[in-house]
């Protein structure tokens, strides 16, 4: 037995940023993470010489790196990080930051993910996404990591008695849920019937099981518990994390995720149990992951996620709100910012500060991380607990 | 649709894949092999990824293995796909351990289906892998697409 991970609790996570997202843009990635750090400055009002940590994901701030960042962005710090995880990152970029602060390696950490979205930027991320999939899955014509998760979304079906109809109902929930999110760029009403009869894209995906690739930036302070408390800033803290690279590597297709491995680890942490999680966050690249991350987080058995969607209705006002921004689903991926979108959404909804619908009584959020389609699955699960710090 | 520009498939891999196109270019599916613990390894990489010998053969493969499962695209970032769309791929566990993404025919079986991968060189002169149903082995030889795929190319 592992000896007991450390706590969090002398570390607060505050200020969640979001910088509108846009569908296409001529701005560059730079642009983006400028505008998140002067809006974390604006409203936590630091001064930018105050914040000593900076931690970064980007899919397009190529060639640079964070500490290039530091530069554009006259940055004067003693700790950074950059976390090429994608969909992971929100999660990885939380705990590597809880624990510089907790550690004293660096007081305030800007958290930022940020990425553009111009003409054939998604196109040139994917064609060479890693080695392995340049070798041995873009030559076979999909777009992307759609081929791929078309392939686990059929085999999922086939096995484990998901319906179309059922991941519909997690879409159909989510685009509810967009309805009062100002920054999704998806808040038209849609109807399991509009799913249904959307084009397909890679069978058994259809039109709205893909998210929309777009620009924008997610972003949030760490800082000391008592230092946000002075400032009045609401903040959560973190009562459990887990992270989990290339697990079950010998299953011979996806249909399992590192969370199980680490669940019980993390909810001990937390001290909680999963009737007391109030929102889930899941990493919503496809509707076929949200339902693994149900499942592996444990909230279900395996195999029970289609019985679990037709128990719940995922909405914001309803049982197991599910994605309370609407998720990429509906909001949109801006890149490695995709990865963040739970994370600031659940910062808020547990501070009552929700932009959108605001979940009663909401105590604890578990946010969940997935990401890296390097070859034919995603390696990198992870999660994070959070409730009110104040 | 009638193909009419001169796009080629994807061309762009790493260099470790070479021995791979050279046994394709003669009519054999190989795969590394680990002379140390004898693990059967795809994609291919520096080192074997159970004990990190560096011992590593192209080695003849059988190609039998599962259709796990299949997608029909509909969409694709490259012109020569996107001209020939829909377009049906699937994932393959071969019996001799690892799973392999290929092109399948228009009339490819419902997974899970007994398949056989082979590997050809396509028109950008490059290794690609095709699964064809056991029991329908002319699968191949009567997709006139798969078979334009792995022609060669006239220009």
């Amino acid at each position: 037995m592992n000896r007991a991970r450390k706590g969090y609790d002398e570390v607060a996570v505050a200020v969640p940023v979001t910088i509108p997202y846009v569908r296409f843009t001529p701005h560059s990635t730079h642009w983006f993470v400028a505008r998140a750090l002067a809006e974390l400055l604006q409203q936590s009002g630091l001064d930018k010489s105050a914040v000593d940590g900076f931690c970064f994901a980007s899919f397009t701030s190529g060639p640079d790196n964070a500490v290039a960042l530091t530069q554009h962005l006259g940055l004067n710090v003693r700790w950074v990080d950059h976390i090429p995880m994608g969909g992971m990152s929100g999660v990885v970029a939380l705990r590597r930051a809880l624990r510089a602060v907790q550690s004293g390696d660096a007081s305030v950490v800007a958290c930022i993910a940020a990425d553009t979205h111009q003409p054939d930027s998604f196109r040139s991320i994917v064609t060479r996404f890693s080695q392995f999939s340049q070798d041995a899955v873009y030559p076979y014509g999909a777009a992307g990591a759609n081929g791929s998760f078309a392939l686990i979304t059929d085999y999922y079906m086939r096995n484990f008695g998901v319906r179309a109809e059922d991941f519909g109902k997690l879409c159909v929930a989510q685009r509810d849920n967009a309805r009062q999110f100002p920054h999704a760029l998806l808040r038209k009403p849609l109807t399991l019937e509009e799913y249904l009869k959307a084009r397909p894209v890679a069978e058994p995906l259809r039109l709205f099981d893909c998210v929309m690739p777009c620009a924008g930036a997610e972003a949030w302070l760490v800082m000391r518990r008592r230092r946000a408390s002075d400032m009045g800033l609401p903040h959560v803290v973190v009562l459990g994390t887990m992270e989990r690279h290339n697990a079950f590597a010998d299953d011979a297709i996806q249909s399992r995720g590192g969370w199980i491995l680490d669940r019980d680890e993390l909810f001990a942490q937390a001290g909680l149990r999963h009737d007391q999680i109030d929102l889930l966050q899941t990493y919503d690249d496809y509707p076929v992951m949200s339902v693994i991350q149900i499942e592996d987080l444990g909230f279900c058995g395996k195999g029970e996620g289609a019985e679990f969607i037709r128990s719940h209705t995922f909405t914001t006002d309803g049982s197991f709100p599910l994605n309370t921004s609407g998720g990429q689903l509906s909001v949109g991926q801006a890149g490695a910012a995709g990865g963040w979108l739970g994370m600031t959404d659940a910062i808020r909804q547990i501070t009552g500060t929700a932009l959108g619908a605001q979940v009663a009584d909401a105590r604890h959020a578990l946010v969940s991380g997935f990401g890296m389609m390097i070859y034919d699955r995603g390696l990198c699960s992870g999660a994070a607990i959070l409730t009110k710090g104040s | 649709m009638k193909p009419t520009s001169s796009a080629l498939p994807p061309g762009l891999r790493s260099r470790i894949t070479l021995p791979m196109t050279d046994a394709a270019a003669k009519g054999r599916f190989e795969l590394q092999v680990c002379q140390h613990c004898s693990t059967v390894q795809y994609p291919p990489r520096e080192a074997c990824h159970r004990c990190l010998s560096n011992q590593l053969v192209w080695t003849l493969q059988s190609g039998e293995g599962e259709l796990l499962a299949k997608t029909v695209l509909h969409h694709s970032f490259e012109p020569y796909f996107l001209e020939r769309l829909p377009w049906t791929i699937g994932m393959v566990k071969l019996d001799a351990g690892p799973t392999v993404i290929a092109h399948l025919p228009t009339q490819a079986p419902q997974p899970p289906a007994r398949v056989r991968v082979s590997a050809h060189v396509d028109q950008s002169g490059q290794a690609v892998l095709i699964a064809v149903a056991m029991d329908k082995p002319d699968a191949l030889a009567n997709d006139t697409r798969l078979q334009e795929l792995i022609s060669e190319k006239n220009t």
